[in-house]
């Protein structure tokens, strides 16, 4: 490719057997631009390719129809003989057909023969030798990139996003136990991979960093292995954004961290449990001395062993949080949502923290908006949420402080939104971006000696992501702070839509399934009933189909959290035959008769009424309340 | 009448305080401190109700459990577990063995003394 040097002139083979031909190429060229060209003809394909094994040329002007070699065949074999060499053609008249072939052979340009003395020669052979330059360039460049990417330990894999397809490097498949024709370029192939207990995070991480929340996407999910177990993996990202900050493309690494993750977990697990029986110890004296039961205490004595109790419980409370920390990481965590009213659970909060609120000298209130709609999520993980909220800012507000905590409507009306402001140090811009993150630890305001594990707010953060909900903060500088938590609101129109609402139209083929637990003889009481139901939802989960059946939560106090209800379309077997075969799968369940438990399974017929789906939908949902709480108000009300 | 519980630990000090705790409660105590003991104590004492820890030497609670079950003259001794252990790693597996019930160490005490209480009723 280096151009001659010395003399300045490009090098030039013309492969032409017809001599008249090639009388004109020379005339031409020389013609037109005296002594910028050196020319070399020969007649014959292998004299051509015998040619460029000695001498360096910087291009071939190529003739298709040698004796012994014709049409594209010829470009193909120079193109073999010399890879890296400039070919432009030259076809007949009545051939620009053959010339554009030849170009996609590999030559970058072609001349049409008997009009060379009418265009710039000189001009179309440089332009194929800057061509040819720049496509060397870029395979090179794409070699690299190739290169790279088969060496990488990671795995790598670059989003289109306007066009919505991934392309994944075969590393990124090796990961998975793939093999590299095993995968298409369809984000499900990733996405679709995800853990169903860390889609909703990995889904909230992602919409951050798209929206600018985040700068980077980083995110530790679960994928599954091309054999069906699940491997943990560290994906990250960067965005490209266009026009007006949209994100057009996405590229990132994907790293194998499943070893990693489980010596972190094994480590806590362990640490935590030595942590307990010590702490054990701790806390059954303190309490043996405070209940009096080796005698009297004084009033001094008292307040040491209070103290003493206090601080167990502290450290009880942190270790929780290990342990909460590994269910986390280890995709144990389990949340169980209910719909239920927001205002009872914040109540309950400021109940539970206002010792601790007068304690500190700080005020503590609440304001929840009248007639919000029930929420939808784990309410023992809700309270945990707005509880640690709430301590965290009894911990960083000085005495006369003010804490509120705020319940409203939030702007999205399928979520409420709850906020927990205080009036203390507030947070730096330099740290607000990372108090979400594991181990982050606050500069303490003066008046706390103490900071904690630093994970109270990232426990937060997993379980609002994991009940569907974001989770914020706002803060100023010796100001004050604000963090804000979204909660799904409950609807049991939007849970049913999918099943009931076909393309092809409303579905009336449908019944509701109740699963019961009952004691397996009356003598003897339901043992483990949380095992039971647990190994009940497994079963019924598994018999569960996609856009057909819906198992559904618990709907509200009538509900006594013996039974599930499975919301189904029965289709042409009809209700009674499905039915049976899911009683018949449970009491083949050997767990559930170790744990004392039999499942009765009722299919109750449902009336599907009404012209248009919302309408349809809105009995649908009145209905099953009304038969899954007990709630004694008649199905025919809905005809009013 | 007195009831007595069988109380398995290898920590002194929660053997010690759970002793006084119960002892408080008005009930008679014996203790083991490993797998083996516990057996053989079970045997001798033929307790009302048994605290049982997992993590144990010369065996584990799992052992004691087994052994526990295939006595036709301990077998129906109601076991609670007494364990610093994870309930999510090992309920179910206790479930399976036979126990009747869980507590994670620190244990609150009243709801420990409930539920020994609803088991005496119920054996």
């Amino acid at each position: 490719m280096n151009q001659s040097q010395g003399s300045g002139a490009l090098r030039c083979l013309v492969v032409e057997d017809n001599p008249g031909d090639a009388r004109l190429l020379e005339l031409a060229l020389d013609g037109q631009h005296p002594g910028r060209f050196e020319l070399h003809v020969t007649d014959r394909i292998e004299a051509a390719l015998q040619e460029l094994t000695f001498r360096r040329f910087d291009v071939v002007l190529l003739d298709l129809s040698l004796p012994d070699s014709q049409g594209i065949d010829t470009v193909r074999r120079i193109h073999e003989g010399a890879p890296q060499l400039p070919i432009v053609v030259t076809t007949g008249l009545d051939d620009e057909m053959l010339g554009m072939q030849a170009v996609k052979a590999g030559a970058q340009d072609y001349l049409v023969k008997g009009q060379v003395e009418h265009i710039p020669l000189h001009q179309t052979l440089r332009h194929a030798i800057a061509r040819k330059q720049s496509a060397e360039a870029l395979r090179e460049s794409e070699e690299r990139y190739q290169l790279a990417m088969n060496g990488a330990r990671d795995g790598l894999w670059d989003w289109d996003v306007s066009r919505d397809r991934i392309y994944y490097s075969p590393r990124w498949a090796a990961i998975l136990g793939l093999a590299e024709e095993e995968i298409s370029s369809d984000p499900e192939e990733w996405l679709g991979r995800i853990h169903p207990d860390d889609v909703v995070r990995v889904r909230s991480d992602l919409d951050e960093h798209m929206e600018g929340v985040r700068d980077q996407f980083e995110s530790e999910h679960r994928l599954r292995r091309a054999d069906g177990s699940y491997a943990w993996m560290l994906v990250r990202g960067v965005a490209v954004r266009g026009v007006g900050g949209r994100v057009t493309r996405m590229a990132g690494s994907i790293t194998d961290v499943t070893d990693r993750r489980l010596a972190e977990d094994e480590l806590l697990s362990h640490v935590s449990h030595e942590l307990r029986t010590p702490l054990a110890a701790i806390h059954q004296f303190a309490t043996i001395l405070l209940d009096e039961i080796t005698g009297p205490v004084n009033e001094e004595q008292r307040e040491c062993l209070d103290t003493i109790e206090r601080n167990a419980n502290q450290l009880k409370a942190m270790i929780g949080d290990l342990m909460e920390i590994t269910r986390i990481t280890t995709g144990k965590l389990a949340i169980d949502p209910v719909p239920f009213g927001i205002a009872e659970e914040v109540a309950n909060v400021v109940d539970a923290a206002s010792g601790n609120a007068t304690a500190a000298g700080v005020t503590l209130r609440a304001d929840v908006a009248d007639g919000l709609p029930p929420v939808f999520g784990d309410r023992a993980r809700v309270r945990q949420v707005i509880t640690n909220l709430v301590d965290n800012a009894i911990k960083f507000t000085p005495a006369e402080g003010r804490i509120a905590i705020t319940v409203a409507a939030a702007t999205d009306p399928r979520f409420v939104e709850v906020s927990v402001s205080d009036s203390g140090c507030g947070i730096g811009p330099d740290q607000l971006q990372s108090v979400f993150e594991r181990l982050h630890q606050a500069n303490g305001g003066p008046e706390t000696s103490r900071k904690g594990l630093g994970l109270g707010l990232f426990i937060c953060r997993e379980l609002v992501t994991r009940q569907g909900g974001r989770i914020s903060v706002e803060s100023k500088v010796s100001e004050g702070s604000t963090f804000r938590f979204t909660l799904p609101v409950f609807s049991l129109v939007d849970l049913l839509r999918p099943v009931v609402t076909q393309t092809e139209g409303t579905r009336s083929d449908v019944a509701l399934l109740r699963i019961r637990l009952e004691p397996a003889s009356p003598e003897k009481p339901l043992r483990f009933l949380d095992i039971a139901l647990e190994e009940t939802r497994r079963v019924v989960q598994r018999s569960v189909r996609p856009a057909e059946d819906i198992l559904l939560p618990r709907l509200g106090p009538g509900d006594d959290g013996r039974t599930l209800c499975l919301f189904a379309s029965t289709g042409a077997c009809g209700a009674e035959i499905i039915r049976a075969r899911l009683e018949e799968r449970l009491a083949s369940s050997q767990d559930l008769t170790r744990a004392g438990a039999r499942a009765r399974v009722e299919a109750v017929p449902l009336v599907v009424s009404g012209s248009e789906d919302d309408e349809v939908l809105d009995r649908l949902a009145r209905d099953i309340a009304s038969i899954v709480t007990g709630d004694p108000s008649p199905q025919k009300e809905s005809d009013e | 009448m007195t009831y007595k519980i069988l109380i398995v630990d290898d920590d002194h000090d929660i053997r010690r305080g759970l002793g006084l705790r119960l002892r408080a409660s008005k009930f008679e105590t014996c203790f083991a401190a490993d797998a083996a003991t516990a057996v053989t104590v079970a045997h001798r004492e033929e307790p009302d109700v048994i605290l049982l820890d997992i993590g144990l030497p010369a065996g584990d609670g799992f052992l004691v459990l087994e052994r526990l079950k295939n006595i036709p003259k301990l077998s129906a001794i109601p076991v609670i577990v007494v364990s610093a252990k994870d309930p999510h790693h090992v309920k179910e597996k206790l479930f399976a063995a036979g126990a009747d019930g869980f507590f994670q160490k620190p244990v609150d005490n009243e709801e420990l003394l409930r539920v020994i209480e609803e088991s005496l009723a119920r054996s």
